[in-house]
């Protein structure tokens, strides 16, 4: 009998984890320091991760006219961060240099230096790039929202260009048509112009962002909306088949001695359940199964009311304002289930 | 009220601390009693990565990537 073709599971929803240091490998008595599993499943999966934060409406944001989110796109590889970066003693000539397996030689003469400083080679590859492009602009249809990417292209006239010219064409080939029918668009935009524009919008959009700037933007994103415990988290395949969903904030070890020693806790478990609803969201794309995706949805606006009627945990009520109350961590996990339940019954 | 029959499974990647509270609740509370679902659990936690060497979290991605069967066949041992 043959048999039967491999499939891929395709979802997974995660919980945070502890990442290891010296301190946690002291207090787990650990064999080693474990690399972050958010990055050893990074480099198994592939894909790209986008940070999306979950808006209700009385939580004030600091951009107040953020009223839909933004998602930032990191392209986790490469550039400064697989840069070579060393100092230079004194005057003397900087090169950068190609040798290829087939012999071709480019050598550029980069500087010639008068006295001492730095210096620091970064690349990507064309491979990634293209990754980083079908993952994006899979999300941004899944989504149904417009996606931009961002580079320096006037100035890195060879290195940014090269961004710029895979996703025009990734989405020219494989996604205009797709895009034009729900409406949206993607468009290159330079980074000084994107900042600018991502201020003044009101959000619904993707946004594609080279590794530096989407180290650097996720976190401006995230401060201006508010609390990371709003900001879930998704890695997606350049095909847009595997996704896995997480809320982008750590363990809240801070929470848990408190928990330990005894007293009350109130952590904001928003993300983490955003983090079910994506991926059931995701299973119920695949398998066109409209009763799932129902109930995800259900569930992410039975939070939404909830917070929005004023039930909420003490990080929220405190953007909110000195008179507004709050729930302990168990307090408002039960309110969800009441009113889960109740939205489900009726 | 018929739970609702989610026809494939999802992998699930337990955690540690404080959202590990959390996840147990969300699994138990609001997911389970609804969804006839197929968990593929992992327990990423620091142990359980330590006691594995890290398989475990090895193990949690790749069958998210692949699955040995159809999943169809999958749920009748759930």
């Amino acid at each position: 009998m043959r048999p039967k073709r491999r499939k891929e599971v395709g979802v997974a929803v995660k919980c945070a984890t502890i990442t290891t240091d010296e301190a946690r490998v002291e207090e787990f008595g650990l064999k080693k320091m474990w690399k972050s599993p958010n990055g050893t499943i990074r480099n198994i999966l592939g894909g790209v991760i986008f940070r999306q934060p979950i808006i209700c409406s009385n939580v004030p944001r600091l951009v107040p006219g953020w009223t839909k989110p933004i998602v930032v796109g990191r392209h986790a590889f490469g550039d400064q961060y697989k840069a070579t970066d060393m100092k230079f003693p004194g005057a003397g000539t900087l090169t950068m240099k190609f040798v290829g397996e087939d012999g071709t030689e480019i050598e550029h003469e980069v500087y010639k230096a008068d006295s001492a400083g730095v210096f620091m080679s970064t690349y990507n590859i064309d491979k990634s790039i293209y990754d980083f492009a079908r993952a994006s602009l899979n999300y941004g249809l899944n989504l149904g929202w417009p996606v931009y990417l961002s580079t320096k292209n006037t100035i890195l006239k060879q290195y940014d260009r090269r961004f710029l010219e895979i996703f025009q064409e990734v989405y020219d080939a494989e996604f205009a048509d797709a895009f034009k029918e729900k409406g949206i668009w993607y468009e290159h935009r330079l980074i000084d112009d994107m900042v600018a524009c991502a201020i003044k919008w009101n959000g619904g959009f993707v946004w594609a962002c080279k590794n530096y700037d989407g180290d650097v933007q996720s976190d401006v994103v995230a401060r201006g909306f508010g609390s990371l415990g709003m900001m879930a988290s998704q890695l997606m395949t350049p095909d847009g088949k595997i996704v896995e969903a997480e809320a982008a904030h750590g363990t809240v070890t801070r929470h848990y001695r408190q928990h330990q020693a005894g007293e009350s806790t109130s952590t904001n478990s928003i993300a983490s359940i955003y983090a079910w609803t994506g991926g059931l969201k995701h299973r119920a794309k695949l398998d066109s199964n409209d009763a799932l995706m129902g109930f995800a949805e259900t569930l992410e606006k039975v939070i939404v009311d909830m917070v929005e009627a004023g039930h909420m945990t003490k990080d929220l009520a405190l953007l909110v304002g000195p008179d507004q109350g709050w729930l302990t961590t168990m307090g408002f996990l039960e309110k969800v289930d009441e009113n889960l339940s109740a939205a489900l019954a009726g | 009220m018929s739970k609702i029959k989610v026809g494939n499974p999802i992998v699930e990647m337990d955690g540690d601390e404080m959202t590990r509270i959390i996840w147990d609740f969300i699994k138990k509370k609001l997911i389970e009693p609804y969804l006839d679902i197929d968990l593929l659990y992992y327990d990423l936690s620091i142990q359980e990565r330590d006691r594995t060497e890290d398989q475990i979290t090895i193990d949690a991605a790749e069958k998210t990537k692949r699955s040995r069967r159809s999943s169809q066949m999958c749920n009748h041992h759930n």
